[in-house]
């Protein structure tokens, strides 16, 4: 009786030590994860946005892709994007899109795009729906496809 | 009987709402490209990455691909960071690997516009030891930073890590 009254107590011990750790610190453990993404996401897209610059001032003229970039030895692949290890079921690497470059996330939750957009300081309360407009104003942040 | 309806239902409710907060849906993030223009939409860029037949990025933990995480567990890449006052020194060898750059950056909401800043690279190569160290600039204190580290891997592809 004493050993089951012994566990049960360290049951409950466990289940609170967990519960206290979940909230106090889950919104500290998500913040760096998706400060990490953020951070990795602009780097990667400077890198595509210092390369294609070098490529103007060398062909005279803008790549029409990252591809050409690929193929004139500026960049190795092309960067990974969503499709790294924080993608949890599936994400795409950089794509060009008018002159933005863009990488989709099929599964990411709206409250993650919210937080990105938050460290991206994109001034909204939800996260905005793309449109062609943030392309030619130069956007950076998380849109929603729906 | 009653207690345990009412428990169930509490139950189904938590779980109901959990899948509710948790649905996904398409996201994407969006940057400027630098110059790069091919006069495409956002719509028809989607529809190419999705048609794409190099399967973008592969499969995470596919064994494909040697990622930085990777070298860095193999010890082919070691390093450590110290941080006395507004300086930064990053250290560390590199063995086997065919180039690698690392680069420091960090957070500061105190700037604008509130992008990321990033230190000087710094490029080693095959088995070399390298010592670098930043000089932070003023406000770092409150800013989040982390290290992002940049290499090619065996098959040539770049790939990008960040510690925090």
């Amino acid at each position: 009786m004493t050993n089951l009254i012994i566990t049960l107590i360290s049951i409950a011990l466990i289940a609170i030590t967990a519960v206290i750790a979940l909230f106090a610190l889950g919104d500290s453990f998500k913040d760096n994860s998706d400060k990490a993404t953020f951070s990795r996401l602009t780097h990667e897209g400077m890198q595509i946005q210092g390369y294609s610059e070098i490529y103007q001032s060398t062909y005279g003229k803008a790549p029409g892709s990252i591809q050409d970039l690929i193929d004139t030895g500026y960049l190795k692949n092309r960067p990974l994007g969503f499709a790294s290890s924080d993608s949890e079921n599936g994400g795409y690497e950089w794509v060009v899109a008018g002159k933005s470059v863009i990488t989709l996330h099929e599964n990411m939750t709206e409250e993650r795009a919210l937080a990105i957009n938050k460290i991206a300081k994109v001034d909204s309360e939800t996260v905005p729906t793309c449109n062609s407009e943030m392309i030619t104003n130069g956007f950076i942040g998380t849109c929603s496809l729906n | 009987m009653k207690k345990t309806k009412l428990s169930l239902s509490i139950a189904l409710t938590a779980i109901g709402l959990a899948l509710c907060s948790t649905a996904s849906a398409s996201y994407v993030f969006v940057m400027p490209s630098g110059g790069m223009d091919n006069n495409q939409t956002m719509e028809e860029a989607i529809t190419d990455v999705k048609n794409s037949s190099t399967n973008p990025g592969g499969d995470v933990g596919d064994g494909a691909e040697d990622t930085v995480e990777e070298v860095i567990e193999d010890g082919t890449l070691t390093y450590s960071t110290n941080l006395v006052g507004n300086q930064l020194t990053v250290s560390g060898t590199t063995t086997n690997v065919e180039s690698i750059s690392i680069s420091f950056d960090y957070y500061s909401y105190m700037t604008q516009p509130n992008l990321p800043m990033f230190g000087t690279p710094i490029n080693v190569s095959e088995t070399n030891s390298f010592s670098h160290t930043y000089d932070l600039v003023e406000g770092y204190v409150e800013s989040s930073f982390g290290m992002v580290i940049t290499s090619t891997d065996l098959n040539g592809k770049m790939v990008s890590y960040t510690v925090y």
